[in-house]
């Protein structure tokens, strides 16, 4: 049984070609390191509380659903439209979501019996479960009935459909006169062969009929026949008997096993893909809430990104107020290059840009007036550490080693974030470590935006229009909106420094020489 | 062509048929002890008693050691060892059902074990053929592919004078499988399981009751089962479960070949419980047409053991089980090989030259390896007119070990088998004769020298030029002159009769006996001269280790001042 809620189910999926041949399917997920980098660095955790509102199954389907963008426009859109749905029939969806919550609740009541290397205890307490199973499948396609009247996307649609026949009153009338039959009324019945020692081999169980009304033999062992009665103190025997039974058993306790594992399963995943899609409605509401608009992204551009008025919702959600939008438009550019002043709102761009990105990728909306960007594989982030806890290794160690593991697993039209990567040596190495890797992965195919100080670094691609990147910079006057622009040649930090200090190191006539003058360009090797 | 007695099989051990008369005398089970020998002769004499024997007692004939040399390398090939293992194990099987059949209370149950035994031995037989024959045609190369008297010829060509045993086997199992009595087993055998396994009943289990009938066809359950289920069955393909998955095992183990496939034959003698036995009777005499055959069967197998193999798989085992002692070590990088055994007429005048190369100590070999550690190997060697190796230097400095493994090296090579070394040319030895001092002995000390001196009394009584003496420490309890006095005369009386010996001596000046005495010199660490490297080298013995050793440490070792010369020399 599937549900196909986040994924379209079989030959639906109308794979669109695309111009940047992203594979269909999901690209392999990011080693668990690298993903837990990118959840931190992106203040996942902030959106996920809000889409959980403490729900722990919430919680970790939304986690997994962001972490693992899809690239496909169709599973976007197949997504997209899921959501709508759910925005509109709230009551449908709880409904649904607490027949799953029930048919669950029933396999945990009797998990506790030891069932391992027992199949006739196994076979019993299968007969059980899909009995109760059967009676939430039941419930379910009354709902599916209410679905087919109410929603519009494919996705809840399909599911309807699929289940209609799973969950038909024949197909369930089946399956609970199977489960009489399992109960072994009538004992066990077997065809048996002898084994090279003697034993006594299984081959094969047999139905005995007795079930059905309308057969006469009362007995399903036929002429000439022998019985054989334990005594009634014959333990040995019994455990013999008992042993022989359970071998007898086996194939049924590992075929109804299954199912109770496939219907079982089926409703986890049903649990897990709803508790997402109201996840993504919590949060709708929420920022709508704060008056931090939302919008639903077009994967289907063929800009890298253009966006207006787009903002941090992790920012908005800690803050309960809606933040300062920035504008973009990297007309194709597969590299953004952010600079300028400190706390200028870079890097809670970089961080709008990533979420942005894995919202639309998710088939959620997106913190945006307007969003519009292609799919990318996979999105991976290179965040200066504010502070190094364990220093077991020097500070551009450990930033080197990260992007030794980032370059290992990067893929081509995979998202890389950079915040202020290799600030911690002097501008001159840093600028050319950046430079060498940036340009290995944007010639490779990958996507770049980054936020740096390292001016020699921003400025010799400036000066290199083969790289076609482009350039945004944060003002000096604190707007927290970035502006078009390549890199300024004036210490940011300086400023800084000064307005704290009250000294004025940043002017040019006073300010102290530098250890590392820039190099002309023209004079680089 | 090869006088067909000739290549008659008798016996992997004994080339010459019968096996000597064991004559359990204390010296030889005490030299055994001495040498560290005796947990090789346990474990022998634990899984094959036949192969006791030549474990203890030395081959006198060259032949007879090359014989075995050839079995042993030949076991070196994987294939053919997993194939004899295969076929001990399956024997061993076999043996079992045989002995469970004898025991069971059932008439039915007992032939169904008998039959059962029967199939595992013309199994076991059957599988012998083809694993020999490979063997055949990997000795005679490319040029024999011809028929079975094709090979017969080339065996019996000039230039394979020495007979092989695998080869003699092989030919064995052939015609004893093409024997008419072999063929009707086999036939037999395989009746018997095609009847049983066309055996089918019904069987109703109800608690407390079992009813057995004729077989009849119904509605299959699991069938039913499937098909009702299948229509929720759509999310995952639900593969088939199967936990007892035959892991085909591509370990180069063969420990653990050998203990998987006891693990799968050994649930087959367990006795069977009396509700399983109460069905398989009844439900038999619904099926008289398969199970009177099987009586029949049953009642004209009785004995089917072919009496050379049951020999040979007792005997083959001494070879394996020498084989499984000495894998750990060598996995660990230690050195065997197979020895030259030269047999030369004593007068000749290098008759005796002993040379080895990286040589070590068994007992020693098999605790260090456990323990991860390494194990040092020396070099050693008897030229010329040298007859006596004089060990001497600090205590723990390995002695001992070195005078036990030149003990080794003469016992196993006359025995046929491989050595702990890495290149040995070894002289037959007749007897490995032993003075140790032991646990027991550390009594009075007039009765320990007195047994000293009778037991060296005995061993030069019995010494001959062939005879090898292992004295290790001897008068170590009289006085310094006295022992120098003793020690001189039993090392003259050695070089007397003409004898080979190794002696461990605080005495170092024994070593200038005359040109029968060489020294060898334990050695210290240089770096450190309170450790012993365990090294044990050719060298005057001049109460110089010590000394070196100090110098070595300070970097004026010989090799290191050459060292600096000619790095300085190239500077320049």
């Amino acid at each position: 049984m599937k549900t196909g809620l986040l994924d379209p189910v079989g030959d639906r999926r109308p794979a669109r070609e695309r111009a940047c041949s992203l594979p269909a399917g999901p690209s392999e997920p990011l080693p668990p390191e690298l993903a837990d980098d990118l959840a931190d660095d992106l203040h996942l955790e902030r959106l996920l509380a809000a889409m959980s509102d403490g729900d722990r199954l919430t919680r970790d389907a939304s986690r997994q659903v962001l972490l693992h963008p899809r690239s496909d426009p169709a599973v976007i859109e197949h997504r997209q439209r899921a959501l709508s749905d759910c925005l509109r029939h709230r009551e449908r969806v709880e409904e649904l979501f607490a027949l799953c919550q029930d048919a669950l609740a029933v396999r945990r009541d009797i998990l506790w019996l030891p069932l391992r290397g027992h199949p006739s205890s196994e076979l019993s307490s299968n007969v059980r479960r899909l009995g109760a199973l059967a009676d939430h499948l039941e419930v379910l396609h009354t709902l599916c009935a209410g679905i087919e009247d109410e929603f519009s996307s494919p996705a809840f649609r399909d599911l309807a459909a699929r289940l209609d026949q799973q969950t038909s009153p024949s197909a369930l009338a089946d399956l609970r006169a199977l489960l009489r039959e399992l109960a072994l009324p009538d004992g066990l019945l077997i065809t048996a062969g002898a084994a090279v020692d003697g034993t006594v081999e299984p081959v094969l169980a047999r139905r005995t009929g007795l079930t059905h009304p309308h057969l006469l033999a009362r007995m399903p062992v036929g002429h000439p026949r022998e019985t054989f009665v334990l005594p009634e103190r014959d333990q040995a025997g019994g455990e013999a008997l008992a042993a022989l039974r359970d071998r007898a058993l086996e194939d049924l306790a590992h075929l109804t096993t299954s199912a109770v594992e496939e219907v079982t399963g089926f409703f986890g995943d049903l649990r897990r893909e709803l508790a997402f899609y109201r996840g993504a409605v919590r949060l709708v509401d929420t920022l709508r809430d704060l008056d931090a608009p939302v919008c639903w992204p077009d994967p289907s551009t063929s800009d890298t990104t253009a966006t207006l008025g787009i903002y941090d919702p992790c920012l908005a959600l800690q803050r309960r107020e809606a933040p300062v939008g920035n504008d973009l438009e990297l007309r194709g550019a597969g590299l953004l290059v952010v600079t300028g002043a400190n706390e200028g709102g870079k890097s809670t761009l970089l961080r709008a840009l990533g979420l942005a990105q894995l919202m639309m990728q998710a088939g959620m909306v997106v913190a945006a007036e307007q969003f519009a960007a292609r799919p990318v594989g996979r999105v991976l982030t290179h965040f200066a550490r504010e502070e190094d806890s364990q220093l077991v290794h020097g500070k551009l160690d450990e930033e080197l080693e990260r992007m030794h593991r980032i370059v290992e697993a990067i893929a081509p039209a995979d998202l890389l974030l950079c915040n202020e990567s290799f600030a911690s040596t002097d501008e001159a190495e840093g600028s050319e470590l950046l430079l060498e890797v940036t340009r290995a992965l944007v010639d490779g195919g990958v996507q770049i935006r980054t936020v740096t100080h390292l001016f020699d670094f921003a400025d010799s691609l400036a000066q290199d229009e083969g790289v076609g990147a482009a350039f945004l910079r944060a003002p000096r006057d604190g707007a927290f909106q970035l502006v078009e622009g390549g890199p300024l040649r004036t210490s940011f930090g300086l400023d800084l420094y000064d307005r704290a200090f009250g000294t004025d190191l940043a002017d040019p006539r006073t300010r102290p020489r530098s250890d590392t003058p820039a190099v002309p360009k023209e004079e680089r090797p | 062509m090869r006088p067909e007695s000739e290549s008659v099989f008798t016996s992997i051990l004994w080339p010459r048929g019968a096996a000597p008369a064991l004559d359990a005398s204390a010296d030889a089970a005490s030299a055994l002890h001495d040498l560290a020998l005796d947990q090789v002769l346990t474990r022998i004499a634990e899984s094959a008693p036949a192969a006791r024997a030549a474990w203890i007692h030395p081959l006198s004939d060259p032949a007879d050691i090359a014989y075995r040399q050839r079995v042993f390398t030949a076991l070196e090939d994987q294939d053919l060892r997993r194939g004899i293992q295969a076929f001990l194990q399956a024997a061993a099987h076999s043996a079992r059902l045989e002995t469970a059949a004898a025991d069971s209370r059932s008439p039915l149950l007992s032939v169904l074990l008998h039959c059962r035994a029967l199939t595992v031995w013309t199994g076991a037989v059957d599988a012998l053929d083809p694993l020999l024959a490979a063997r055949i045609t990997a000795d005679e190369g490319p040029a024999d592919d011809g028929s079975r008297e094709d090979e017969k010829t080339a065996g019996g060509a000039p230039g394979s004078t020495t007979r092989d045993g695998w080869h003699l086997l092989a030919e064995h199992v052939r015609s004893l499988r093409r024997s008419p009595t072999f063929t009707s087993l086999a036939a037999d055998a395989c009746a018997a399981r095609e009847h049983l396994a066309a055996f089918r009943y019904d069987a109703l289990l109800r608690p407390g009751r079992v009813v057995v009938g004729p077989h009849r066809t119904t509605d299959d359950l699991v069938e039913h089962t499937r098909a009702v289920l299948s229509l929720f069955a759509d999310r995952s393909p639900a593969g088939p479960r199967d936990e007892r998955a035959e892991h085909a095992s591509g370990s180069d183990d063969d420990a653990a070949a050998a203990e998987s496939t006891t693990e799968a034959t050994t649930e087959s003698t367990e006795m069977l419980d009396h509700v399983q036995l109460w069905m398989l009777e009844h439900a038999s005499a619904l099926a008289p047409e398969l199970f009177d055959p099987i009586l029949e069967i049953a009642a004209r197998t009785a004995d089917f053991r072919d009496p050379v193999l049951v020999r040979f798989a007792d005997e083959v085992r001494f070879y394996l089980a020498l084989r499984d002692m000495l894998s750990p070590m060598r996995r660990a990088g230690l050195p065997v090989c197979i020895p030259q055994v030269t047999s030369a007429a004593p007068s000749a005048a290098d008759d005796r030259r002993l040379e080895v190369e990286s040589a070590w100590d068994l007992a020693l070999g098999a605790r260090l390896t456990a323990d991860g550690t390494e194990v040092v190997t020396n070099d050693v060697s008897l030229r010329g007119a040298e007859r006596i190796l004089v060990v001497s230097g600090p205590n723990q400095g390995g002695k001992t070990t070195l005078a036990r493994t030149v003990g080794q090296l003469h016992h196993l090579a006359a025995l046929g088998c491989p050595v702990p070394a890495a290149s040995a040319r070894i002289p037959l030895t007749d007897q490995v004769m032993c003075l140790f001092e032991r646990e027991e002995d550390l009594d009075a000390v007039e009765g320990r020298l007195a047994r000293e001196v009778a037991r060296l009394h005995s061993m030069l009584e019995r010494a001959t030029p062939r005879s090898v003496l292992v004295i290790n420490e001897a008068f170590a309890s009289t006085a310094l002159a006295d022992a120098r006095v003793l020690t001189r005369d039993v090392l003259e009386r050695i070089i007397d009769c003409g004898a080979s010996a190794v002696c461990v001596t605080f005495i170092d000046e024994l070593s200038r006996i005359g040109p029968a005495t060489v020294s060898m010199v334990a050695q210290v660490d240089p770096e450190d001269p309170a450790r012993r490297t365990l090294r044990v080298v050719r060298a005057p013995a001049a109460g110089r280790a010590f000394a070196r050793a100090l110098a070595e440490r300070h970097g004026l070792a010989p090799a290191l001042i050459a060292e600096h010369l000619h790095a300085k020399g190239a500077s320049r």
